[in-house]
């Protein structure tokens, strides 16, 4: 725990966080992420095992691989692009608030718990 | 091959590197307190942080190794894009968030705010310092191989092999940049260099699709290359390697056998049309042999194949890929592995973790992640058509993989090769200072004030991490003149594998997971880092071209730790944490801290 000699810039004994950890931005951010993860869990079961299908021409002539590929990277920028749109605006900033600010913030959160 | 000096590339290289330099002088009055050195006070535009991700990210690894591997084995230089841009979902989706709202200078700062742990903090540490020395090297071989054609330097000079005064001048400037002014130079340097690097790619895809495809039928005789035991003599086909009467040198190669409906050249291509023309074409490539003499020297030939654009165009050319092709589940480990630690690596690496400490709250970091993935993303849907460029280039050196982009580049004059040797240059550079930044952020920050709680005031925690710095930019240099007879995307694969394994099961389970221990996360980040460090030395590269060992001595199964190490991590910490449940008590406390 915290002593008084210790100097103020000494890491708090309690949580910085003060947020609860599952926010609606956290779990719409998973969501993405699962969405993601089948895409590319699906790139790497094709990639090892249908050598065949992945070699196919598809769209303009390009063999699937490769147009598996490319979609994997323009997918991570449409999710991310989705993803700041849809993200609420911010809790407060709390690395910007002094050490005393946060022991203060922390207790408030202890008292009302 | 053997490159002359050429004073343009010389002039143009010294112009960056003054620039760059200048740059982190003038940045350098302005930041003097520990937040200014160490997160450049948290104020930084997330636009331009955005970019600097970019500059951070794309290593040499990207540039010179994606480039190098396309152009010598097709698809497989590819995965690696793919897994490096894959990596940044979790960045953004998962952790960027949380980690800002935790953190203050450095990722042990997140992982720790909610236990105040020392075992912790000295873990992190060491597995963030660990981390960035293994992502360092990669880098290191990259300015070392960069050097020589840049300068046109003797292979030995004044005692030093060229690669070696390569590394040393890469050191030198970092640290010089990193000293200068920490973070907020580091950020400039990221930015203008992930700006450079874009556009001129940028520019040369252009190029290489205006010039289209064309025929060479004749891909010249198989070339030797004779090094002696000491690596101090090379041979071309039996002759010294050089340009002078009497000497000789490999061939360039990279060439098309056939085109498609037989034409002799296709003209300006667009980029789709470039990659189907060449699926449907046949490319020499030079597969290398390498076998030793009774004196202890080797020799490497190198013989031209027609090898079917279809088939370079789908993964498993590359060595370590080609398991991918087999049709026993263990052989495809490897490949599989790779593109788990990829997707798992990026999230986890501490010089991409501390960009989120340099803007001012979690929107910045969202909007700045998002530019970075752009930027990136743009990046890889290059690294493509440049890869294939190279490999049709007619300019490669066979007996280099990394020098295949700048030579690419050299196919079209000597100004576009001077730019893209000196951007390849800042490149290396912005990655390192990023690198070291992390570095010295662990030791001054994480060991020296908070595990050790030696007593520092703002400016003797400056001097601290400068000081570090230094120490780390010459390990760094030394580990790079040891391991200059790897492929750099291919180390870089190492750094993701431990970084994964290490960092990211108690990232994610800090997060998701409320009964998640002190004991856990320390005991992860040991075990998923040792653990993963172990593997590593036992694989057969570290065998073939660390220790000049016999290959069959390995003892690890497959070179990619990641598929077993990572799960490691997670088992270790849900065990561990579970065998350490707190007293009622402060568990009170962690659900009215949630």
């Amino acid at each position: 725990m915290k002593s008084p000699d210790q100097p103020a810039d000494s890491s708090p004994a309690f949580p910085r966080s003060t947020g609860p950890i599952l926010t609606h931005n956290a779990l719409f951010g998973l969501v993405l992420f699962l969405i993601y993860l089948a895409i590319y869990l699906g790139f790497i079961v094709l990639s090892a095992w249908a050598k065949d299908f992945m070699g196919r021409p598809s769209i303009g002539g390009l063999n699937v691989a490769v147009i598996y590929g490319l979609t994997l990277i323009l997918a991570a920028f449409v999710l991310a692009i989705i993803y700041m749109t849809f993200c609420k605006s911010d809790p407060p900033a709390v690395p910007d608030l002094t050490e005393g600010q946060l022991a203060e913030e922390a207790q408030k959160e202890e008292g009302s718990a | 091959m053997k490159y002359d000096f050429s004073l343009m590339a010389f002039l143009v290289f010294a112009f960056f590197v003054g620039i760059v330099l200048a740059i982190s002088f003038y940045l350098g009055r302005k930041a003097r307190s520990a937040s200014g050195y160490y997160a450049a006070h948290g104020q930084i535009h997330w636009f331009v942080n955005g970019v600097a991700f970019a500059g951070d990210y794309l290593s040499a690894a990207s540039f010179l190794g994606i480039c190098g591997m396309i152009a010598f084995y097709g698809y497989d230089g590819f995965l690696y894009s793919v897994g490096f841009l894959g990596g940044w979902v979790v960045a953004l989706f998962v952790i960027a968030e949380p980690l800002k709202r935790l953190g203050k200078f450095t990722f042990a700062d997140a992982l720790d705010a909610k236990f105040n742990s020392r075992g912790i903090k000295l873990a992190a540490a060491i597995s963030t310092l660990v981390v960035s020395v293994l992502y360092l090297i990669p880098q290191m071989v990259g300015a070392g191989t960069l050097v020589q054609p840049l300068l046109g330097l003797p292979t030995t000079f004044m005692g030093m092999s060229s690669f070696a005064i390569g590394v040393l001048i890469v050191g030198i400037v970092v640290i010089l940049i990193v000293v200068t002014a920490g973070m907020v130079s580091t950020t400039w340097v990221q930015f203008i260099k992930g700006s450079l690097l874009t556009i001129f790619c940028f520019g040369l895809t252009i190029m290489i699709l205006h010039r289209g495809l064309t025929v060479s039928p004749n891909p010249g005789p198989p070339q030797t290359l004779t090094v002696s035991a000491d690596k101090s003599q090379r041979f071309v086909d039996g002759k010294p390697q050089g340009h002078g009467p009497g000497e000789g040198d490999l061939h360039p190669i990279g060439t098309i056998a056939h085109l498609p409906g037989g034409v002799t050249s296709t003209g300006p291509l667009g980029p789709i049309d470039f990659i189907t023309t060449l699926q449907n074409s046949d490319v020499y490539v030079w597969p290398k042999k390498l076998s030793k003499l009774p004196d202890g020297s080797s020799v490497t030939t190198y013989s031209p194949k027609s090898v079917k654009g279809s088939d370079l165009l789908l993964p498993g050319r590359y060595p370590l890929f080609k398991g991918v092709r087999s049709d026993h589940f263990i052989d495809k480990l490897d490949f599989i592995s790779l593109m788990l630690a990829l997707f798992c690596g990026t999230a986890s690496l501490p010089h991409i973790l501390i960009r989120y400490y340099t803007v001012k709250d979690s929107s910045a970091a969202r909007k700045s992640t998002v530019v970075g993935i752009a930027s990136i993303g743009f990046f890889y849907l290059l690294t493509l058509l440049l890869g294939l460029g190279a490999m049709t280039s007619g300019a490669l050196d066979p007996s280099d993989s990394n020098m295949a982009a700048p030579l690419l580049a050299k196919s079209f004059g000597n100004l576009p090769f001077a730019v893209i040797s000196a951007i390849a240059f800042t490149t290396v550079l912005g990655t390192v200072s990023g690198l070291i930044m992390a570095a010295s952020g662990a030791v001054a920050h994480d060991l020296m004030t908070s595990f050790l709680k030696i007593k520092m005031d703002d400016h003797q925690k400056v001097i601290a991490g400068k000081v570090v710095a230094v120490v780390v930019g010459i390990i760094a240099m030394l580990l790079g003149v040891a391991f200059r007879e790897f492929n750099v995307a291919f180390l870089v694969g190492w750094a993701f594998n431990v970084a994964a394994s290490a960092n990211l099961p108690s990232l994610i389970m800090l997060l998701f997971w409320p009964k998640t221990t002190k004991a856990g996360i320390t005991a992860s980040i040991t075990i998923g880092l040792l653990g993963s460090l172990a593997w590593l030395l036992l694989t057969v590269p570290a065998y073939t071209s660390l220790y000049h060992l016999d290959a069959s001595r390995a003892i690890a199964p497959f070179t990619q730790p990641g598929i077993v190490t990572i799960p490691l991590g997670f088992i270790v910490l849900v065990v561990v944490s579970l065998m350490s449940q707190p007293s009622r008590k402060s568990q009170g406390f962690a659900v009215a801290a949630s």
